[in-house]
């Protein structure tokens, strides 16, 4: 998994440095519109798969009771929906090429290299953007997309002891503590 | 050309009362359903794992035939009201109250496939406001005049409800003992007791016990989404199926009336429809029963008009489409420290009636009533906390969900909504549907006691909250900035007088008498807080009895 074979260390670094080297303040909004009334160039490279995963497994990590978003197949998800909007894939690889370039600032070869931290740092500045820039809209996408994915999968339920879903068992100890009934 | 002894429209608790009771009494009924009809068990997917991601399934758009006009503007002095989520921040950006949502369906059984089912009968004095408190205006029926009708649906609808009832005397219990309050409703009613509120198992039309060949609910909360298992009391399961089995009715789906016919003699002649193809067909019959709820049915009055009725049919009084009164609601939701599996249980299965009558809240006329809000905030799963109470992500996020997941408390309330004359349904003069007819444009309005009664519901929603332990407020939203009305009313007033009322106390037009409206047009007030659609089953079945007895056809069938 790529998220396991970090080769770079970086430190945390604030979001005010990491803007400064990536150009962000001066990144022009990236307009929804441009994808979806294809005026993005013909050239759009393809999605990185890994640092797809990288991405969604930040967002959704695996910890000792939650398994990683990738181990639920988010990013192939993403990937396949894109596949049917080219409007998304096109966000999806520019986004991705956003998050290496982001990585290659900070001295990593890609996004999928670098440290929890450091991809966290990353992820928190496109957070952070402005609206309908770039990464603004790559992080409500992915992330959204990835919520929904990720709880709709009966794998992220056991942690939160859901005994789910609600039919065909409803449920039945409703009148009692879920501690009584789990 | 086809010919009926009544042709009622629309499929909703108004329309299916009166197909119910007219074919009963012998009538051949046409029933006409704009929408279609759902099947529970292929259409309400509760047991898929993406149940979440989908809300209720809507077979039509219900959003392509009513337009709004520009709301009121915020004013800082009510921010306390203004709706926001721990996650998201203020839900509502701009200056102005922002419209979201006339929520209903088009079906057979109308918006009560999205329902709750509570099932609550009027608070008798707020049938008396003009009277008693000089606001709004009287019904011309008394609570003693439905009674034996509010029986009567809630045994059809099959009902399940606690014993005693000071305020709204019955003739006898109902039909299923009350189901048990969920663990969180509990919690809940702990809190009322602190605070020396009552807190009583809320009236529904979900089975407790097998009933009618139904099963009984197995509470899994999500009766907005459809109910799958066949234990709600929906008219597509109780009224239509009975009006059918009486051998004298016809229900046609996706079939929308588009016109009605004005003849001469003050006399209603046909009904223009367009079937599932897009042909158009003409219905006669000697009587015309009108039900396609408070926005639809004064649109279809207006967009009417003709030589005989210039200004719209039965639209002698101009007051079609005034008096629109909606819900006015204030939800609010809070983290509790321990888990309470809260998105377990029937959504509604509690209710504070203590402020509902019309003098019970200080300071304003029109009452509220209090319940568990777990329909209204949804937060009925995994992903619905994930993005809406602990949003984020990362690690922090995942540990959140562990803290927070089934904690949250909701609790909401509802309250009398007096008419003003700046909340009406008109036809936009400039959008049109696909038929090229105009759509209802909603205005809507709330005055300052509309907003100290908002005030009022708020302070309690917080305080039970507090009080049940649930300290830490994650989310709340209400009519303050936005329009989002489940209950709506008024539009085709009912009353005595026909220079003052759309229809009779019989619910027939003053002047075309054998046009009947059956649905909640005709309410002219809208209770405090009561849940609308028992009292609407039951103000059309008395109104159609009354005809039925008019004209000398009691020729009942059991039902
Ligand atoms: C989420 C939600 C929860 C609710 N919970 C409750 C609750 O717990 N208890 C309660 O009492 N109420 C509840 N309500 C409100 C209740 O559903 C409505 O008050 C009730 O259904 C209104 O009945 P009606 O007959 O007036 O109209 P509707 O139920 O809206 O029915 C109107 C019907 O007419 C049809 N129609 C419209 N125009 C035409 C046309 N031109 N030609 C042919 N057909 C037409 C529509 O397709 C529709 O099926 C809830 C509503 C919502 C949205
Ligand atoms: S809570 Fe009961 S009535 Fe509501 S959808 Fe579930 S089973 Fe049906």
């Amino acid at each position: 998994m790529a998220t396991s074979t970090t080769h770079h260390e970086v430190g945390k670094i604030s979001r005010r440095v990491l803007m400064r080297r990536m150009g962000l303040a001066a990144l022009t909004f990236w307009l929804p519109a441009r994808w979806s009334l294809g005026l993005a160039s013909d050239a759009d490279p393809e999605p990185s798969a890994e640092t797809l995963r990288a991405f969604v497994d930040t967002l959704l990590p695996g910890s000792d009771v939650f398994p990683p978003a990738s181990a639920l197949g988010v990013d192939r998800s993403v990937l396949e929906a894109a596949q049917s909007d080219p409007g998304l894939a096109r966000l999806i690889a520019a986004g991705c090429q956003w998050l290496d370039r982001a990585a290659r600032s900070m001295g990593a070869a890609s996004f999928s290299e670098l440290s929890g931290s450091g991809r966290a740092s990353i992820i928190s500045v496109a957070e952070h953007s402005a609206e309908r820039s770039l990464p603004w809209v790559l992080f409500s996408s992915v992330r959204r997309f990835s919520f929904q994915k990720y709880y709709s999968a009966p794998e992220s339920w056991g942690p939160l002891a859901y005994a789910g879903p609600p039919q065909p068992l409803g449920f039945p100890g409703h009148d009692r503590s879920p501690k009584e009934t789990t | 050309m086809s010919r009926s002894d009544v042709v009622i429209i629309g499929s909703g608790p108004g329309g299916a009362a009166a197909a119910f009771s007219l074919s009963r009494a012998g009538f051949n009924v046409t029933l006409l359903e704009a929408g279609p009809r759902y099947r529970p068990e292929q259409d309400y997917r509760l047991d898929r794992a993406d149940w979440e991601v989908r809300r209720f399934p809507h077979k039509r758009s219900i959003r392509r035939r009513h337009t709004h006009a520009g709301l009121q503007a915020l004013d800082t002095k009510w921010d306390t009201l203004r709706s926001w989520s721990r996650a998201q921040g203020r839900l509502i950006k701009g200056t102005h109250r922002a419209f979201s949502q006339y929520s209903h369906v088009m079906g057979v059984g109308g918006s009560t496939l999205h329902y709750a089912g509570e099932s609550h009968r009027m608070h008798p004095r707020a049938m008396r406001l003009h009277t008693d408190f000089g606001v709004g205006a009287d019904w011309p029926i008394r609570y003693e005049d439905l009674e034996q009708y509010y029986s009567e649906a809630e045994r059809i609808i099959g009902v399940a409800g606690p014993e005693a009832d000071a305020v709204r005397p019955r003739s006898g219990p109902f039909p299923m003992p009350a189901h048990a309050m969920s663990y969180g409703s509990q919690r809940l009613g702990d809190g009322c007791g602190q605070l020396g509120m009552s807190w009583l198992p809320n009236p529904v039309a979900s089975a407790s016990r097998p009933y009618d060949g139904r099963p009984p609910c197995n509470y899994c909360g999500q009766c907005a989404r459809g109910c799958p298992r066949f234990d709600r009391g929906t008219p597509d399961l109780t009224f239509i199926p009975k009006a059918l089995a009486a051998g004298h009715c016809r229900l046609q789906t996706e079939c929308e009336v588009l016109r009605l016919e004005a003849g001469p003699n003050d006399r209603v002649s046909a009904a223009i429809f367009v079937d599932k193809q897009g042909a158009q067909h003409r219905v006669s019959a000697d009587f015309f029963v009108l039900a396609c709820g408070a926005v639809e049915t004064p649109r279809l009055l207006l967009n009417s008009a003709s030589r005989h009725a210039p200004d719209g049919l039965a639209n002698e009084s101009g007051l079609v489409g005034k008096n629109f009164m909606e819900t006015l609601f204030f939800t609010s939701s809070a983290l509790h420290p321990e888990a309470m599996g809260s998105y377990r249980g029937l959504p509604s299965d509690a209710i504070c009636w203590d402020y509902n009558a019309p003098d019970a809240i200080e300071g304003v006329i029109g009452g509220a009533r209090f319940s568990p809000a777990t329909l209204e905030a949804d937060l009925s799963g995994p992903l619905n906390y994930a993005q809406r109470i602990v949003g984020g992500w990362g690690e922090k996020h995942h540990e959140q969900m562990l803290g927070m997941f089934g904690h949250v408390l909701s609790v909401g309330a509802i309250g009398e909504n007096l008419p003003n004359p700046r909340s009406y349904i008109d036809l936009d003069p400039e959008e049109k549907d696909t038929h090229g007819l105009a759509k209802a444009r909603i205005h809507s309005h709330l005055p300052d006691m509309e907003l100290k009664r908002l005030e009022f519901m708020a302070g309690r929603c917080r305080s039970i909250l507090k009080a049940s332990g649930a300290e830490e407020p994650v989310e709340e939203y209400g009519s303050y900035d936005m329009f989002n009305s489940t209950h709506v009313f008024g539009t085709c007033k009912m009353g005595a007088s026909a220079g003052d009322s759309v229809v009779d106390a019989q619910c027939r037009s003053h002047r075309w008498r054998n046009l009947l409206i059956t649905d909640a047009s005709v309410f002219p007030s809208s209770g405090g807080g009561e849940a609308p659609s028992l009292t609407i089953y039951a103000n059309a079945l008395r109104a159609c009895d009354r005809l039925a007895a008019d004209l000398g056809q009691q020729r009942r069938v059991p039902a």
